[in-house]
């Protein structure tokens, strides 16, 4: 599986060094107004730098959807079926493949707010005066800055838990119609059509589970709906069994 | 060895496989014959995993198709089906790595006997007659027990031909089995040991070469003409 997920990555690869590319050339921005203690500049490339997490997060979400679309839709799919590889393998080294890319793109997240909060602070004076206060009161009201970066990271991961359901429907979706619904017409649409139907039954059903207290403030508003969160695990791990067994019964290319 | 038994394959209302039972021995060459349409491709496609039959089933050394089975079963499609970033090098590479029976040293020299020793040059701007020629050299690397041609000789000059079924002959041994679909007829005749006949999705005739060529006192094209023109 290890070697499939190389070649998943290294397929990616080019896309992956431009997104990121473009977020460093922000980061390399955001430097530069913070230096120079320019707050346009700083400002500018903040809200740059957050909209640019987020288009990565979303280009993972269409890379990883269009790579299985295309192995099932194209002939390099032969590439991949003709090796001695499960279907749980090759799906699985997909979603492995975004897994790591996920991870990646978080450790680059979270390492981008720390060093760039820190030298914020530091090149503006006013704003560090203003953070020692913003510290006093979170401090009398029990929290500390250590949790807000524990919450951004929690964040990031229910996020990433998200995408990933989406992701597994997607594939549930593209592989029936790669092989249960292969001989018929507007495959596409009907593919797209349960794509839908699932992810909004899957939303609906996970909206109905009530939420739990988990400690306090944003940490335990993020982990609230944790019985939502085990069910969308449980819908990406039927979904990811389902795409591989459809595949192994059906598979036609 | 490779059997196939009661092989039916329909696409909505096609059937491209109407009933195909065949059984392959090892360290020979077999013809598949039978013009566009009459179900080759889709056979190879059953017994490489790529597909699977709506009827029947397929099995190597008694093992239906599966992993285990695609571990000893080399296929040229008839497509490019190579990623676009690939070289020749990063081709070998991804066989070598996914592979056992890949032999680097026959796939290195095979590039450079069929003219394609730039490791640099990208698969997606070869032309049609080098992307054939890859085809050809990356699936006869494989020292696999079976091995899967479809038209290995499509779209391509006559000296490559030549070279191509040299290099086929040249690199065969008697632990493998080949497998091979060609328009070409005159061209496979002389290589090969055994001919199946396909049309419309059912083996029509089969068996040893020779023997077909002494029961039907014709070559194998000449028996190609009369069974397909009628």
């Amino acid at each position: 599986m290890f070697k499939l997920m190389k070649y998943e990555l290294r397929r990616n690869l080019t896309t992956l060094v431009i997104l990121y590319a473009v977020i460093l050339g922000l980061e390399a921005y955001a430097l530069f107004g913070m230096l120079t203690k320019n707050e346009t500049h700083t400002a500018i490339s903040f809200t740059l730098l957050v909209f640019g997490v987020f288009a990565v997060i979303m280009f993972i979400f269409v890379i990883a959807i269009q790579s299985y679309s295309k192995e099932l839709g194209s002939k390099y799919s032969y590439m991949t079926f003709m090796t001695p590889n499960t279907t749980y393998s090759i799906i699985g080294s997909k979603l492995l493949s975004t897994g790591l890319i996920a991870l990646t793109t978080t450790i680059l997240a979270v390492l981008l707010v720390v060093v760039d909060f820190n030298i914020f602070i530091n090149q503006f004076a006013d704003v560090k005066e203003a953070k020692e206060a913003f510290e006093q009161i979170l401090t009398s009201r029990g929290y500390d800055l250590g949790n807000i970066f524990a919450s951004v990271l929690v964040y990031f991961i229910v996020l990433w838990l998200g995408i990933f359901t989406w992701i597994c429907v997607a594939y549930f979706a593209i592989t029936l119609s790669a092989t249960a619904f292969s001989n018929k017409k507007f495959r596409g649409v009907i593919s797209f059509i349960i794509f839908i139907v699932i992810a909004v039954a899957i939303t609906r059903l996970s909206n109905l589970f009530p939420t739990v207290d988990i400690g306090s403030g944003m940490l335990n508003q993020l982990l609230a709906p944790l019985l939502s969160y085990i069910f969308d695990i449980i819908a990406m791990i039927c979904t990811f069994f389902g795409s591989s067994i459809l595949l192994e019964k059906k598979v036609s290319l | 060895m490779l059997k196939c038994e009661g092989i039916v394959k329909k696409y909505m209302s096609t059937t491209a496989i109407e009933n195909i039972s065949i059984d392959i021995l090892p360290g020979k060459i077999y013809a598949l014959l039978g013009p566009n349409g009459s179900g080759k491709t889709t056979l190879m496609k059953i017994i490489t995993g790529l597909i699977k039959p709506t009827q029947g089933s397929v099995t190597l050394d008694g093992v239906s198709v599966s992993p285990a089975t695609k571990a000893h079963v080399s296929y040229m499609p008839t497509e490019n089906y190579f990623y676009s970033y690939m070289t020749t090098k990063d081709v070998g590479n991804f066989y070598k790595d996914f592979y056992e029976d890949f032999d680097t040293n026959l796939y290195n020299k095979l590039l450079v006997d069929l003219n394609l020793d730039n490791s640099k040059m990208k698969v997606k701007n070869m032309s049609s007659g080098m992307m054939a020629k890859l085809k050809v050299a990356v699936a006869i690397s494989r020292r696999s027990a079976v091995t899967l041609l479809d038209e290995p000789l499509n779209g391509i000059d006559i000296i490559a031909r030549e070279k191509i079924i040299n290099t086929i002959t040249e690199n065969f041994n008697p632990s493998t089995t080949y497998l091979i679909s060609s328009h070409l007829v005159d061209e496979l005749e002389k290589i090969i040991d055994s001919a199946i006949f396909i049309k419309n999705g059912l083996v029509i005739e089969s068996g040893d070469a020779e023997q077909l060529r002494q029961s039907y006192d014709k070559s194998i094209v000449d028996m190609y003409r009369q069974i397909y023109a009628e």
